[in-house]
């Protein structure tokens, strides 16, 4: 096999992109559980406009449309393909996700059942990110000269 | 699912919060004991120590956002875990990771790049140097912006501390730092920080290479197939940093790349162009400088591997022309080019000769040398002798010293004005 060109910089911009995906995600949900607890919109996190970009990004690269931040594209083709995740789930997670949130946004009360399952589609996807992690993680330091704390 | 508010306190979550504890110990441990004792060389070594200092303030007052007693107490645990081993355990050890692998960096190699970076007309901007052994090409970020900053997206005040922060890390091999000659090869890093604080010339073509808000287009694909065309901003990327390194610095970032990266290769990768094709749009540079000997030397030197079709084929990207046309008007604008001359290429041979016998060449027939020349000399070294030990200390000792003399006139000069 012959060198392989790419550098530490790369991998670390990976992880970087990873994290802040499940970052996002985990601001989303800690948006969506604390509206379930108060039935207030302000609830929504001070995040929510970068999380609705998020989403739409993601909606785009999902449906893999022109113009989306070649990040989230390759992020979700390496869930895809390594995790073998269902991507019509993926899109009608977010999707529902994004009704929810707008519909906070006007003030409109969404259907219980509706939150719960974006909490639920939420939670399952931070540990699908969470996985990806793990996984660069391990291709960064897979021979660090220091021994790495691993959680 | 538990009912939302839940009080409880679950075993989990108890686990991750003692981890968080473990994890903010450590690294305050590490301020106190450790960090005032490292001796980071470069002029940025006090600059990263008061990120890390300052980072940790931030980090610790930001803990408490994400401990929301009105959550469930199960999303309480998940966003622990997540938040402990995935953001705040990764930012500390990459934070622990940039103060220990920039310690065995030579004090020159700093120099080197600070007189390289000075000549290119880069504006100051903190940068490190650091060693790493995952991968066999140097590469550069912002890890304040790409890395440390996306970890830390749930900690508010530190995501929001670092958002003005910067520090450059120039990721490099063993390989590179114990040959001097293999410095040159960090003028395309140091033309990739040129390029995103100051050219900016490869995001007007690719937009998407600017963050957005903080994804940039920058990736790798790692193992997963991908469409070609979402190479080509990094591709037009690269091919900007290795014009600016060929037109201000000559035939010797050539001349290194090749030396050390020529392969067959067996697949392409979305982080760089193939070699061979870099190679040939280096050549062209080198002929447009009037450096033709070198390019038609490393032409031919790269025609002797082999190169798979469907790499041939794979096009450049759409605007690798319009970029380079740009790049050559800035540097001609900011009066970087470094032309071959007649009385260049005899003057390379008065060094190499002297460098062939291992005899300084701080001042040669009267004329000071200069780092470019010295460099650009040092490839026309007899190859046994370019392999010695011997020689790659003699080397960076020229280098040592003409870094030193060349800070010293500025300080003269600074000191007359």
């Amino acid at each position: 096999m012959g060198m392989v060109m790419e550098s530490a910089a790369d991998h670390y911009r990976h992880l970087g992109a990873t994290s802040l995906c499940s970052g996002l995600t985990i601001e989303c949900l800690l948006s969506l559980e604390k509206y379930r607890a108060t039935r207030n919109s302000s609830a929504l996190r001070p995040t929510i406009p970068e999380c609705q970009k998020f989403i739409q990004n993601t909606l785009a690269a999902l449906k893999e449309e022109e113009n989306t931040p070649y990040s989230i594209k390759r992020i979700y083709r390496e869930l895809l393909t390594r995790k073998k995740v269902n991507k019509e789930d993926f899109l009608e997670g977010w999707k529902n996700v994004d009704e929810v949130i707008s519909k906070i946004q006007k003030g409109e009360e969404p259907e219980e059942r509706h939150i719960i399952l974006s909490i639920k589609f939420l939670m399952k996807t931070i540990s699908e990110f969470n996985d990806i992690s793990e996984y660069l993680e391990k291709k960064l330091y897979a021979s660090s000269w220091f021994t790495r704390e691993l959680l | 699912m538990p009912h939302p508010g839940s009080p409880e306190n679950s075993f989990e979550e108890q686990l991750w919060k003692s981890r968080i504890q473990g994890i903010m110990n450590d690294y305050e441990n590490f301020i106190k004991n450790d960090l005032p004792y490292l001796i980071i060389p470069g002029k940025y070594s006090e600059y990263l120590k008061k990120l890390i200092r300052s980072l940790y303030e931030k980090i610790n007052s930001s803990l408490d956002a994400i401990e929301d007693p009105e959550l469930s107490s199960e999303v309480r645990a998940l966003v622990l875990s997540g938040v402990t081993r995935y953001k705040i355990s990764h930012a500390w050890h990459t934070i622990l990771d940039m103060a220990q692998n920039t310690l065995d960096i030579p004090k020159d190699l700093y120099f080197f790049m600070d007189s390289i970076y000075e000549r290119l007309g880069g504006e100051e901007v903190p940068y490190f140097i650091k060693l790493t052994l995952t991968a066999l090409v140097p590469g550069t970020l912002d890890i304040c912006k790409y890395v440390l900053r996306p970890f830390l997206i749930n900690l508010r005040q530190a995501f929001d501390y670092l958002a003005n922060k910067k520090a450059y890390v120039i990721f490099t091999t063993p390989s590179i730092i114990k040959n001097p000659i293999d410095w040159a090869l960090l003028i395309h890093e140091a033309a990739h920080i040129l390029e995103e604080e100051k050219l900016q010339i490869v995001e007007k073509f690719y937009p998407e290479l600017q963050s957005e808000p903080y994804l940039g287009g920058h990736n790798l694909a790692s193992t997963i197939m991908f469409p070609v065309e979402e190479a080509m901003p990094n591709w037009a990327l690269e091919i900007a940093c290795d014009i600016i390194s060929t037109i201000s610095c000559g035939p010797i970032f050539g001349y290194r790349l090749l030396d050390n990266f020529l392969q067959e290769e067996k697949e392409i990768y979305e982080t760089h162009p193939p070699i061979k094709k870099r190679l040939e749009l280096i050549s062209n540079e080198l002929e447009r400088c009037g450096w033709e000997e070198a390019a038609s030397d490393i032409r031919t030197k790269a025609e002797r591997v082999p190169i798979a079709d469907f790499i041939r084929k794979v096009p450049l990207p759409q605007y690798y022309m319009e970029i380079i046309g740009d790049v050559r008007e800035k540097m001609k604008q900011e009066g970087i080019e470094y032309q071959c001359t007649p009385e260049l290429n005899t003057r390379f041979k008065v060094i190499s000769e002297r460098l062939n016998d291992l005899k300084p060449c701080i001042t040669v027939e009267g004329k000071s040398v200069d780092l470019k020349d010295l460099l650009n000399a040092s490839e026309h070294v007899e190859d046994k002798l370019k392999e010695s030990q011997e020689f790659k200390d003699f080397l960076a000792d020229m280098i040592r010293l003409l870094t030193a003399r060349d800070l010293y006139q500025k300080y003269k000069s600074t000191l007359s004005n």
